[in-house]
């Protein structure tokens, strides 16, 4: 007889009814995210803005179908398939994994994205921030093995958690150039009694600049955020500008492009829900990778953007080209000309993608299960103000302090149709 | 498994010399002593606790006094330590027992207790603790060596929950409990 095995199984049976306990704890304290019929709410100003182009075959109606009452009544979009289900045609973008699969999506419903943005024209009418449609990512996993804070006892648990996040990242455009504000939807329950339900407003990094992401360290200058006031968040943006691409996608005859240096964006996020006096309530910081952007900032360019993929054509002067990998790929060996940026054929659109959860911290054990804050999670207060966004932080202080792993990053999000803007 | 293996040849010798004993003697109402020594393996629980068992050197003291025919009641002090990866787990318990002889003369008794017990784990930087309630059963069998001692092969699980767990002083979780199963050899001494 072994008695280690004997010991082992008696906590087994126990963790499942904690976390099913801890579930049901704060259905009640999520139950108003959901509301009435979509189709009599009035539209929030992230509804409805996604239209056709020429490549897709879903109408706009179909589309729009897709939307889900917010907490303050109006009618949001929310999560979608590529390709319509019902029908079969195509929205030539997608939304990331479908969250009906988390075990999260039972307690909070459908992800209303642009909630966040929309209190913001309410708290601070005067600094609006509004985000496209195509951005709004969707990632999560069910049961993550977890690390936590210390040698000791970090062989003495299996600390797990059920995930799900929504940020609003959009690879495609100019935007995240100056634009460090995006919405961040962050659920997190874990068996050890960490438990999070934030939506914000993240400031990621410095507002009207970013990290160039092949060097990790040049701060890259470019303009005016939107909105003026943005304020400056913990974290970096990185992403690739037009040295990267110069540097490591074109290359000479001896060797192949390094895409994933060349062209790679993290968006590392340092997030804190506060109280009114400033006191932290919870904070959690995951990283947000994308390894093939269809966009790279290049100063030279028409508003700023340059593409990968017409880089697949280009050649400098000394003879210097993309060599291998995606661009091989994609023109067949160059064989294959005509492919512009947001054509489906290129493998520059931004559909593979993960998350690193990293730590998540909580000092609530003496505060409320739910506060209001405004939308860039400060100024919380246990009862709702105008533009006020609602946050449930489970009511303990976390000494374990869960670091999740990376998630997602074997999933590919693309489809048929799927393209750039995506 | 050495122990286990050692404990089997010592029941097998002493099992003649059990045969014998066919009524307790008169000193069985006095004051015994108890010490074991055993083979155990601990752990720390909680709902999120991996739950495993790490095998180490354990053991038991104790004294009981009769209290009725086939009754006795006792206090016994466990015990198990492991060493390794870094860091001392241990486990240390107070529980008021009762022994329980099923045959009021015989050599085979249960025991029953309700204590405190406190897992432990530390390096030179941490310390992890979890202090609970926590219940013992256990079955012992005396092999008697002369009218006042007795060998004791035993067996003995101890289990706690719901209590205070403690990382460098913060609570961790109020759902916290310690595990340990130990099976050896005990000396009693009346």
């Amino acid at each position: 007889m072994n008695p280690e095995i004997l010991v082992m199984r008696i906590p087994c049976q126990l963790r499942r009814l904690v976390v099913l306990v801890s579930a049901l704890a704060l259905v009640a304290c999520l139950a108003d995210s959901t509301g009435p019929d979509a189709s009599s709410a009035p539209p929030a100003r992230a509804f409805g803005i996604w239209t056709p182009g020429v490549n897709e075959t879903c109408t706009k109606e179909q589309h729009d179908a897709y939307s889900v009452v917010g907490p303050d009544g109006k009618r949001y979009p929310t999560w979608h398939p590529p390709t319509d289900p019902p029908s079969g045609c195509t929205f030539g973008h997608e939304h990331g994994r479908d969250p009906s699969g988390s075990r999260l999506a039972a307690l909070v419903g459908p992800i209303p994205f642009g909630y966040a943005n929309e209190q913001l024209d309410t708290w601070d009418p005067l600094n609006p921030r509004h985000e496209d449609h195509f951005g709004h990512k969707v990632e999560w996993e069910n049961d993550i093995p977890m690390r936590v804070d210390s040698d000791v006892a970090s062989p003495l648990f299996d600390v797990r958690c059920d995930v799900m996040v929504k940020l609003h990242q959009g690879t495609h455009s100019k935007d995240a150039f100056t634009n460090n504000v995006h919405e961040l939807v962050y659920h997190i329950v874990c068996n050890d009694g960490t438990a999070m339900h934030v939506t914000m407003l993240t400031a990621i990094g410095k507002p009207g600049e970013f990290v160039r992401s092949c060097d990790n360290s040049t701060h890259i200058a470019v303009g005016a955020p939107t909105p003026l006031n943005s304020p400056e968040g913990g974290g970096q943006r990185l992403i690739p500008d037009r040295e990267c691409v110069l540097e490591h996608m074109l290359v000479g005859s001896t060797r192949n492009s390094n895409m994933s240096t060349a062209l790679h964006e993290s968006w590392q996020t340092s997030n804190q829900v506060r109280r009114q006096n400033g006191q932290s309530i919870a904070s959690f910081d995951p990283y947000f990778q994308v390894p093939s952007p269809s966009r790279y900032y290049d100063a030279s360019a028409t508003a700023l953007v340059g593409r990968p993929m017409d880089m697949c054509y280009a050649t400098e002067a000394n003879g210097d080209r993309a060599r291998g990998g995606a661009c091989a790929e994609a023109t067949g060996n160059g064989q294959i000309t005509g492919i512009t940026w947001d054509d489906p054929r290129s493998p520059f659109n931004g559909v593979r993608r993960k998350v690193d959860i990293n730590g998540n911290r909580i000092s609530n054990a003496d505060g409320p299960l739910v506060w209001y804050t405004d939308p860039y999670g400060r100024h919380g207060r246990p009862e709702p103000f105008p533009g006020s966004v609602r946050q449930v932080i489970a009511r303990i202080n976390t000494v374990l302090n869960p670091h999740g792993p990376t998630i997602g990053q074997e999933r590919n999000y693309g489809g048929p149709g799927v393209r750039a803007p995506n | 498994m050495r122990l286990a293996t050692l404990l089997l040849a010592a029941c097998a010798t002493l099992a003649t010399a059990s045969v014998a004993v066919a009524q307790r003697p008169a000193t069985a109402r006095r004051l015994s002593t108890t010490i074991g020594v055993s083979k155990g393996a601990g752990a720390l629980t909680c709902p999120f606790c991996s739950g495993e068992g790490k095998g180490g050197l354990a053991g038991v003291v104790g004294v009981e006094l009769p209290f009725r025919t086939g009754l006795r009641f006792g206090l016994e002090g466990e015990w198990w330590l492991h060493s390794g990866g870094g860091s001392t787990r241990s486990v240390l318990a107070a529980v008021p027992v009762v022994h329980f002889y099923p045959a009021a003369s015989g050599p085979l008794f249960f025991k029953l207790g309700l204590g405190v017990a406190r897992f432990s784990a530390s390096s030179d930087e941490e310390e992890l603790r979890s202090t609970s309630l926590s219940g013992l059963v256990g079955v012992g069998y005396e092999f008697r060596l002369s009218s006042r001692s007795a060998l004791i092969p035993y067996v003995s699980w101890l289990n706690g929950n719901r209590g205070t767990m403690r990382l460098n002083g913060a609570l961790v979780t109020d759902l916290g409990g310690v595990s340990l199963l130990q099976y050896g050899l005990a000396l009693s001494k009346r």
